[in-house]
Formats: structure tokens, C-alpha cells, sequence
């Protein structure tokens, strides 16, 4: 199998989570997924920010993988709606359109 | 003479100010089931969304943590920031994550403090292993003299 697939479903992450189904992301122990520079330069690019603790960056990495995932999610369910196999922009556009507190994407 | 600008783009379209392409593409492609994929301007799409989530999350808690009257952005302020936009069930998934973090932190540090905590430096200990190797090997030239 593809090892650079691997490292993001590696075999010890095998607890037992109830709430993941299978087509559900796997987090190698307590690290992110993104990478932590790249995170912390998005945000420096806001001059207003004062110093953000490194476990606020972290927590914040995590909260954009969350995000891609129902981002993602809720447009592939549109996508099939629609009796397509490829999600496209305007997927993202209208789950965008209905979900409040995605609204500021707009 | 003329004055010889260096090119840069319009400001948002640096690369370093996004996410890796790779590893969000590798994101997507393992939440959607095996038979749906996503083409490639979508997931561009997607990242741009990201960076503006980002700065999203970022602004309130930056509000939240002036109110709170501290200098640096805790993950405290992270989290109500996501309950305050909305977006309470992330702080589940979030902060779950944030103790397996912490739990690897605690073991990193225990085995680095296993060495510190004998409270001898590396020379004592050195010191100490050549003298049991002198004291086993004292007891086994005795047992051969016998």
C-alpha cells in the first residue's frame, strides 16, 4: 500500500471511536495533520494578532481539518444528489449558501 | 536609468500563505467514498475556504481574548471563538485531539527525565557502569582462581 497514505492511517490508531465511520479521517496520536508553519503564517499575515500560544495554533489546525472534513462531507452529499461522482465548486457554493456559520465565505 | 520592480503577486495569492495542495488533496480524497472524487479546482476551493476559516477564527478569538484582558491568544480563546461562530461541534473533535497531544507531550517529556532523574550527569554515570564491570569482573577472576 502507498506509504505516504500510511502516515495518515497508520495501524496504532485502532482505538475503539464510536462516532467515526469508516470514510472517517484517522489523526496519528495528538498531531495535526497540517503543518503547524504553515498555519502560524496564515495567521501572522493578520497584523493584529497579537502573540497566539503554539496550542492555540495547534488548536486551530485541528479545527481547519474538522472543517475540511465537513466541508467536504457536506458537499459530496450534494454532488450525489445531484447523480454526479465529482464534486465541484458549486457543491461547495451551495453548502456554502445553506449553512450559517459558513456564511462568511460568501 | 529605469527603477526595475521586483515582480510580486497581488497579496493573497502567495503560496506560502496556504495550505500544502498534497496533503489537503490526500484529506479529501480519504474522507469521500471510494467511487466519488473531487476535481481539482474544487479542492483549491476548498483551501481558500481554510485560510479564510483561519483568519475567521482568529479574529474572534482575538476579541475574545482583549476582552479577557491577555496579551497572547490561549487555546481557551480558540475554543469559545468556535462556539461563538458557530461552530460548537468542532470543539468535541478539537479538544479530544488537544489531550492526546498533551498525553504524547507527558511521555516525551517522562522519558527524557527517566536519564535526569537518577540526578547523576552522564560522566557519574559512566563512572558508575566501569565500576560494576570492575566489580563483575573482579568476581568472576576470583571464581576462575578457585
Amino acid at each position: 500500500s502507498d506509504p505516504a497514505v500510511a502516515s495518515i492511517v497508520p495501524d496504532a490508531q485502532k482505538k475503539a471511536r464510536p462516532r467515526q465511520q469508516q470514510t472517517a479521517l484517522t489523526r496519528e496520536g495528538g498531531k495535526s495533520l497540517l503543518p503547524f508553519s504553515r498555519v502560524q503564517k496564515i495567521m501572522k499575515a493578520d497584523k493584529e494578532l497579537p502573540t497566539v500560544a503554539k496550542e492555540a495554533t495547534f488548536l486551530i489546525s485541528l479545527a481547519t481539518e474538522e472543517f475540511i472534513k465537513r466541508i467536504t462531507e457536506a458537499s459530496q452529499r450534494v454532488a450525489i444528489r445531484d447523480k454526479r461522482v465529482t464534486v465541484q465548486q458549486k457543491d461547495i457554493a451551495s453548502v456554502v449558501r445553506k449553512a450559517d456559520e459558513f456564511l462568511f465565505l460568501e | 536609468m529605469s527603477d526595475r520592480e521586483a515582480h510580486s503577486g497581488p497579496p493573497g495569492t502567495d503560496e506560502d500563505l496556504s495550505l500544502p495542495k498534497a496533503t489537503v488533496a490526500k484529506m479529501i480524497t480519504e474522507l469521500l467514498p471510494n467511487d466519488v472524487t473531487c476535481a481539482k479546482e474544487t479542492r483549491d476551493l476548498i483551501i481558500e475556504c481554510c485560510v479564510e476559516f483561519i483568519h475567521l477564527i482568529s479574529s474572534e478569538a482575538n476579541e475574545i481574548c482583549e476582552q479577557d484582558s491577555k496579551k497572547t491568544i490561549a487555546p481557551e480563546h480558540i475554543i469559545s471563538a468556535l462556539r461563538r461562530l458557530g461552530f460548537e461541534s468542532f470543539t468535541e473533535e478539537v479538544e479530544e485531539v488537544l489531550k492526546d497531544h498533551k498525553q504524547a507531550q507527558k511521555d516525551r517529556e517522562k522519558k527524557g527525565s527517566k536519564l535526569e532523574q537518577s540526578g547523576l550527569t552522564e560522566e557519574e554515570l559512566l563512572a558508575k557502569q566501569q565500576e560494576l564491570f570492575a566489580q563483575s569482573r573482579a568476581k568472576f577472576e576470583s571464581g576462575q582462581q578457585q
